[in-house]
């Protein structure tokens, strides 16, 4: 680690620029490929220490977002910086560097992990590629060192993943991310492959790692709650675009745009008095595709405020106040309608 | 008066090359006409084997034993020909993945009209009709489209809607959905959910809910099964079930459910060590391992499912905990 990231250990770690991300498909194959805007204009930063929770449904970018921030697809527009330097994919000695300081968990806990390779070597494998110089016992200390960290004993180095279930996988998997000190880590839907009870295990798990290691972690996740538990603030997307970004607190508390508040409400409530009197009804329709999204505000086919201009001019992200950023043209009409129900 | 499902001693074991891997090992569960009753557990529970023994669909290498009467009338055991009968017209099933369920080369019309005409021996030209109105009352949208489209044409949410509509053809007295919503994107899955709300108001239909969701079933359950290692170890009326579980299992997973008002001071109550992937052959409770209220006799002696004296809820454990008001 050098020396410059010590000194803005209090700074901004990652910075994200108006981000867009285009794929070309093919519909069929006399078509002519049509752009698909997987992202588009996505702008946040990331803290040194803090972590920042990314939700939406299918479709909304999130794990394209991560694979941009990785350097594994290259952004069509926009820039991405990394203790303030920008990154680029072409350069790869600053490459190398960037990858030992940012790693990443993936949702297959077994899939992500070699099926022929002990855990001794999967979770050793970074140290070997970026720390050439550490001999093979000082590699064994470290992934020892690291084991030990996520809760999995020494015993295990030399077994293969068969022999482990989900949730041990994914402690390998995290271990293996973590072995380097990166200061960055990318969790991609890390406990949706698990049970529920094995859930909460690794969520404390990487709750407490984030406190140990002082690691700014992105934990891009489906479900609200699980992030309301991990995230000092939360980024909203639908269909590419960001609909809302604010501390935690203030987005499960005062959340603005529609979109966010469907989500909030989708979440069943685990309390049956409460369940059944819950009064509000889903909302409706389902997220159109990111080949042919609507014009205007993506989100207006299903949003129940939209009104004409929602419908041709898409509203740009703007301050609600603070760190609370909405893309709504509606939200303070919305805002005040909430407060006067209340 | 009987039950309309009952339940009794069943088991659903699987042939490996190590011999019989049981995956339900005695199981008793009455189902009332009209209620919903959740069938929660995690992975290896062995929620949905029940269920695909008492609808006749388990895997090749699964055998069932033990008793599933509908109206009295043995299910298990009998040939596929006499269950088709049965299957469809009485009772219907949905599972996770609707495209496992959906034949791919026909129209969604095609598909639903084919059972009434079956089951219900309508002309092709009223079958269609009645295709188009279920369709509608699962709220598809441009219905009438719809059933000139093929399966992959639809959106996974709207799939398991058309699978709603295809069970509901027959007016059935039992439903059974099997991890309904797991596929899709949560505000898909709160929409389906309430599809089912209303459709429990609308029809005197049974609905049973098999799960991993714990949350997602308290809106909509009347009574909830909780499994573990291939058996209820707990069984409540729902209200009973959340606010005063008594297995240490349900209790464990009711906090290990993030919350959208759980302190965020405090980690999650994670449940320790890892759900089983069948149940062994050890003597003793198949939670002592994971279980912090476990005692001696715990790890010798298989606690059985003993109903309380009120005869509404019941617990499989040595020390279950008090029927104090648990936060």
């Amino acid at each position: 680690m050098n020396r410059q990231a010590t000194r803005d250990a209090k700074g901004t770690l990652l910075s994200v620029e108006q981000l867009s991300v285009t794929y070309a498909v093919r519909r069929g194959w006399l078509r002519a490929a049509s752009d698909l805007v997987a992202l588009k204009d996505v702008s946040f930063e990331l803290r040194a220490g803090e972590t920042l929770g990314i939700v939406g449904e299918s479709g909304c970018g999130k794990s394209t977002l991560a694979r941009a921030i990785l350097q594994l697809v290259a952004p069509s527009q926009g820039a991405i910086s990394w203790l303030g330097q920008p990154l680029h994919a072409d350069s790869r000695d600053a490459l190398r560097k960037l990858r030992a300081g940012m790693q990443i968990v993936f949702q297959d806990p077994l899939a992500s992990l070699d099926p022929r390779m002990t855990v001794l070597e999967i979770v050793s494998e970074p140290l070997r590629e970026f720390r050439p110089e550490l001999t093979r016992a000082a590699r064994a200390r470290a992934v020892g060192a690291m084991l030990a960290r996520v809760g999995l004993s020494a015993e295990v180095m030399e077994r293969y993943p068969h022999e482990f279930s989900g949730g041990q996988c994914q402690r390998i998997g995290i271990a293996r991310a973590l072995v380097l000190e990166p200061r960055l880590l990318v969790c991609d839907e890390p406990v949706s492959a698990l049970d529920v009870s094995v859930q909460a295990q690794i969520v404390n798990l990487l709750r407490r790692l984030q406190r140990e290691l002082g690691l700014s972690m992105l934990f891009i996740s489906h479900n609200l709650a699980l992030v309301r538990h991990l995230s000092q603030r939360v980024l909203v997307l639908y269909l590419g675009r960001v609909m809302e970004l604010a501390a935690r607190d203030e987005l499960f508390q005062a959340a603005r745009h529609p979109y966010t508040q469907a989500l909030l409400d989708a979440i069943p409530v685990p309390d049956p008095a409460r369940a059944r009197e819950r009064a509000t009804s889903p909302v409706i329709g389902e997220v159109p595709s990111p080949i042919d999204p609507p014009s205007g505000c993506v989100f207006h086919t299903r949003c129940t405020w939209a009104q004409a201009r929602c419908t041709s001019e898409e509203p740009m992200l703007e301050v609600v106040g603070g760190e609370h950023h909405v893309a709504c043209w509606r939200w303070r009409e919305i805002a005040a309608t909430r407060s006067e129900s209340e | 008066m009987s039950a309309l499902l009952g339940i009794h001693d069943l088991r659903v074991a699987f042939q490996s090359h190590s011999g019989p891997v049981p995956a339900v090992d005695g199981v008793d569960l009455e189902v009332e006409a009209g209620e919903c009753v959740a069938v929660v557990g995690e992975s290896g529970s062995g929620k949905s084997q029940l269920f695909h023994a008492v609808m006749g669909v388990l895997p090749a290498g699964g055998r069932a034993s033990g008793s599933a009467r509908l109206r009295g009338q043995e299910l298990l055991g009998r040939p596929a020909s006499e269950l088709n009968r049965v299957r469809g017209a009485e009772i219907a099933m949905i599972f996770q993945d609707p495209m496992t369920s959906l034949t791919p080369h026909l129209t969604i019309g095609k598909q639903i009209s084919e059972v009434l005409q079956r089951h219900r021996g309508l002309s092709a030209g009223a079958a269609r009709a009645r295709a188009l109105e279920l369709l509608e009352r699962v709220h598809i949208g441009a219905a009438a489209q719809r059933l000139g489209q093929y399966p992959h044409e639809l959106s996974g949410g709207m799939r398991q809607r058309a699978m709603v509509a295809m069970a509901l053809a027959c007016e059935p007295a039992l439903l059974v959905a099997d991890e309904p919503t797991t596929a899709l994107d949560v505000t898909i899955q709160a929409q389906l959910l309430e599809l089912f709300r209303e459709l429990r108001r609308a029809t005197k239909m049974a609905l049973i809910l098999i799960t991993h969701d714990l949350g997602a079933v308290a809106g909509l359950a009347d009574r909830v099964a909780v499994m573990y290692a291939g058996r209820i170890v707990e069984l409540a009326p729902v209200e009973e079930l959340f606010a005063r579980p008594r297995h240490p299992y349900t209790s464990g997973l009711l906090g290990a459910i993030p919350r959208l008002d759980t302190p965020l001071e405090r980690d999650l109550a994670a449940i320790p060590g890892q759900p089983p992937l069948h149940r062994s052959a050890a003597p003793g409770c198949a939670f002592v391992s994971r279980c912090a209220r476990a005692l001696a006799r715990c790890a010798s002696d298989d606690p059985m499912l003993e109903m309380a004296a009120d005869g509404r809820r019941a617990v499989a454990c040595h020390n279950p905990l008090a029927g104090a008001h648990c936060a």
